[in-house]
């Protein structure tokens, strides 16, 4: 341990000071300011200026947390309030209406908005399900056309095959007419020999003058 | 981690926060707030530091006092705070350390004369500006022992320093407030 030195005088050295002030009092030390006034009032001066910042601290910490405690008590009941009667204090400020009806506004304008976009969604749904219901039909009505298509086809094939058929048996019948038509000409031109030589006639021999049975022809 | 053989007492103290909150908030606040300049953060820090001691108060184990593992707790807060960059801008911009000269009235001293609050004040006044020119450690260090009246042995507890390290901290801080109250250099 140094003493500090100025001029002559010795005087106590920053550690000796700070033993001082820190509570240390070591003989040493005593001795020197009973004898060194300026170390002696120094001591006083600091130690004094360190105490007040001490005492003004403490007291400013002190009120400081007294006035934290006391927002905190008189946050408590409001808080209590608000849990319990939130609902009246609600009602009594023209804010929360203010909001409120803000809030319904807002709530209208959306469902407006949805609905419209709904409807709008919805016309827009029927339009594509006539649109769909159109093309169905018109594919309806083509397979309807194709059937007909198919049934005329069938008819004209049916239609060929009666005609055809009944060609057949008009020609069936034609032939059996003539079949029949030749056998009565064969039969009249032998009972017409006997009374033509009674009666001198000379019987034509390219049978020319002779009449047969008209033949009958499509 | 300060660590301690709990006391009955302590234990009672630690299991209610309403009981530490009492006891401790002031000092810790005036700790915190001279510490870091700063009453906002120190409200904050003393906040934290009583909820951690009391949902930490298990891992400690009365080696020291609480309030020595308070003053722990609140250091490596005040630290864990003055890291971080949105400290270290707001350090810049605005100091706004606890303005003693409001406290005027405050000062208990109802048969001194109102000169002698004035230059009771005013020392006040010069003690806190030196704070100010000290670095972290020093106006820590000085605190805990010249405010909180700390022993050296507990002030190595609480910041973790050796013996030698806190003197010599607290060696430079006393010269620092010397010289603003008009020392020998």
């Amino acid at each position: 341990m140094e003493d500090h030195r100025e001029g002559n005088a010795v005087h106590l050295s920053d550690e000796q000071f700070a033993e001082l002030l820190m509570g240390g009092s070591p003989a040493r030390v005593q001795a020197h300011l009973a004898e060194c006034a300026e170390c002696r009032a120094e001591a006083e001066r600091v130690g004094g200026a360190i105490g007040d910042f001490s005492e003004q601290s403490r007291l400013w910490a002190e009120q400081w947390a007294a006035a934290r405690a006391l927002r905190t008590a008189a946050q408590t009941p409001r808080a209590e309030r608000a849990s319990g009667l939130a609902w009246l204090v609600w009602l009594v400020r023209p804010q929360a209406w203010a909001g409120a009806a803000l809030a319904i506004a807002l709530a209208v304008g959306i469902g407006v908005t949805i609905e419209r976009e709904h409807s709008r969604t919805t016309q827009a749904d029927a339009a594509k399900t006539q649109a769909g219901v159109a093309a169905a039909r018109v594919e309806a009505t083509t397979v309807q056309a194709q059937a007909a298509k198919a049934q005329a086809g069938a008819t004209m094939v049916q239609t060929k095959a009666a005609v055809q058929a009944e060609a057949a048996v008009q020609s069936a019948t034609l032939k059996a007419d003539n079949a029949l038509l030749s056998a009565i000409d064969g039969e009249l031109r032998a009972d017409e020999s006997a009374p033509a030589s009674l009666y001198g006639l000379a019987a034509d021999a390219s049978g020319e003058g002779t009449k047969s049975a008209k033949r009958i022809s499509n | 981690m300060i660590g301690c053989a709990m006391g009955e007492t302590t234990l009672t103290e630690l299991d209610d926060i309403e009981a530490l909150n009492r006891a401790y908030r002031a000092r810790l606040l005036r700790f915190v707030a001279y510490s870091t300049g700063d009453v906002d953060l120190a409200e904050t820090v003393v906040q934290d530091c009583l909820l951690k001691a009391y949902n930490g108060r298990e891992s400690f184990r009365g080696e020291c006092s609480v309030y020595t593992w308070l003053a722990h707790i609140a250091g490596n807060l005040v630290r864990d705070h003055q890291r971080t960059r949105r400290f270290q801008f707001w350090r810049r911009v605005q100091k706004t350390g606890p303005d003693l000269s409001e406290l005027a009235g405050t000062l208990a001293s109802g048969e001194s004369s109102a000169e002698t609050q004035m230059l009771a004040r005013e020392r006040a006044r010069e003690v806190s500006a030196a704070l100010e020119t000290l670095s972290e450690n020093q106006r820590r260090i000085f605190l805990m022992r010249f405010v909180d009246e700390m022993e050296l042995q507990e002030i190595c507890q609480a910041t973790g320093m050796r013996m030698s390290t806190v003197k010599t901290h607290l060696h430079r801080a006393v010269k620092a407030v010397r010289l603003r109250l008009g020392g020998r250099a």
